[in-house]
């Protein structure tokens, strides 16, 4: 009698401190009736990116692999910058926004499938919702930007190892993205609803020494 | 904005960052997948040299209001990564970017109330880099440190056909850093 282990499942779990931002502005306005106007102004480091926790669960089976991923980022809020012109006399206003990051969801799901130990087809399936606030605070009437995106991702890629060290990955990865973003203020209401198909296309090499 | 905040690596079973062994690219996902990579390097060039397809209908209180198109957008990117891996630690250096391309650029048109016309003209270039580590525990569990730090300039030009014509330049230069910690586990089972 012969007692193997056999791989069950993997976890992967990744724990994102944010992103900060450092950042410089250069504004100008040009009119062709020659009225004109420049300004500048830089930030502190800022998180413009929440931290978020990501938690992934791999399933091997004897030819094939399964893959679930989720990412939850927390809400946080940051300082960022706008202008406005002053049509008139070509005067920009640099103004403070607060965004808020108010819901951030990433779920993905993959598979893996390899034909011979030289070969495999892999190809996966993502959904993203990202919910956003913007308040312009510093002007005097109320004005927010609520903004809402939702993508959906496909991908699918073929890798070939072309010699025991050396392996060969084409890829595709798809977007399509909805976008909807409402503007409010006092006396306006803006809406703006639109979508993209982004395609892409990836080579790679991988080469162990 | 919106390819920004997708996961923009290319790798083909749905972009996963916490487990899959992608080889050299573990570099920038999960630092603790790096105990499981042979000491290697890989490079991958990706990009969209076309992506039409927006439409937009803007509203403005309850009415219609304008639309916008995109005429052109072009993306491309790169990942060029290293990693050294010993018994018990491993090392990863990745010259890539993370949500993000090294060029980037896009040109938009459209109407305000059915008859001033504007075109956008947005152009980015960035570059960044990951160092990452991985500790083996057991056979079965690692952790990993990954710290990642780029500098982008984002430039945009909006031009209004009115009377008179007018154009707003805006160029935003930023550097961004993230760090984050990585736990891997493997779960086994006795098969007899």
């Amino acid at each position: 009698m012969q007692i193997a282990e056999e791989k069950k499942y993997e976890i992967g779990i990744i724990l994102s401190g944010g992103t900060f931002a450092k950042k410089k502005y250069d504004y100008s306005y040009y009119e062709s009736d020659s009225v004109n106007g420049k300004n500048s102004s830089s930030s502190g480091f800022e998180m413009t990116k929440s931290p978020s926790i990501t938690l992934g669960v791999l399933k091997r089976y004897k030819k094939s692999s399964l893959i679930a991923e989720t990412a939850i980022y927390i809400p946080t809020k940051h300082d960022d910058k706008t202008y406005s012109i002053n049509i008139s006399n070509g005067d920009i206003m640099i103004e403070d926004i607060k965004r808020s990051n108010s819901f951030r969801f990433e779920q993905k799901l993959g598979y893996e499938y390899s034909f011979s130990t030289s070969s495999a087809f892999s190809c996966g399936l993502g959904y993203l919702q990202i919910r956003q606030k913007e308040d312009f605070s510093t002007l005097s009437e109320s004005n927010r930007n609520n903004i809402d995106v939702r993508a959906f991702i496909f991908s699918m890629g073929f890798d070939k190892k072309i010699s025991p060290r050396t392996k060969f990955i084409v890829a595709s990865s798809n977007y399509v993205i909805f976008n909807k973003l409402e503007l409010k203020s006092d006396a306006l209401s803006i809406k703006i609803k639109s979508y993209e198909f982004i395609p892409n296309i990836m080579f790679a090499v991988i080469q162990k020494f | 904005m919106l390819t920004q905040i997708l996961s923009a690596n290319g790798f083909s079973s749905g972009g996963m960052m916490s487990v899959y062994d992608d080889g050299p690219f573990n570099a920038v996902k999960n630092p603790a997948l790096l105990t499981r990579t042979h000491s290697s390097f890989g490079v991958f060039l990706y990009g969209s040299p076309y992506a039409k397809g927006e439409s937009s209908q803007f509203e403005i209180n309850g009415v219609d209001a304008g639309s916008n198109k995109t005429d052109s957008r072009k993306t491309f990117s790169s990942n060029l990564s290293f990693v050294k891996s010993s018994k018990k630690i491993s090392f990863g250096l990745s010259f890539a970017l993370q949500d993000d391309d090294n060029y980037k650029s896009r040109k938009s048109s459209g109407t305000y109330s059915g008859s001033d016309r504007y075109s956008n003209n947005e152009k980015s270039n960035a570059v960044g880099s990951y160092l990452s580590a991985g500790y083996k525990m057991t056979s079965d569990y690692s952790i990993g440190l990954r710290m990642y730090c780029s500098y982008k300039n984002e430039k945009k030009d909006e031009k209004e056909f009115q009377i008179p014509d007018n154009i707003r330049k805006s160029n935003i230069k930023s550097l961004n850093i993230s760090p984050a910690l990585g736990f891997h586990a493997n779960s086994r089972r006795k098969k007899i």
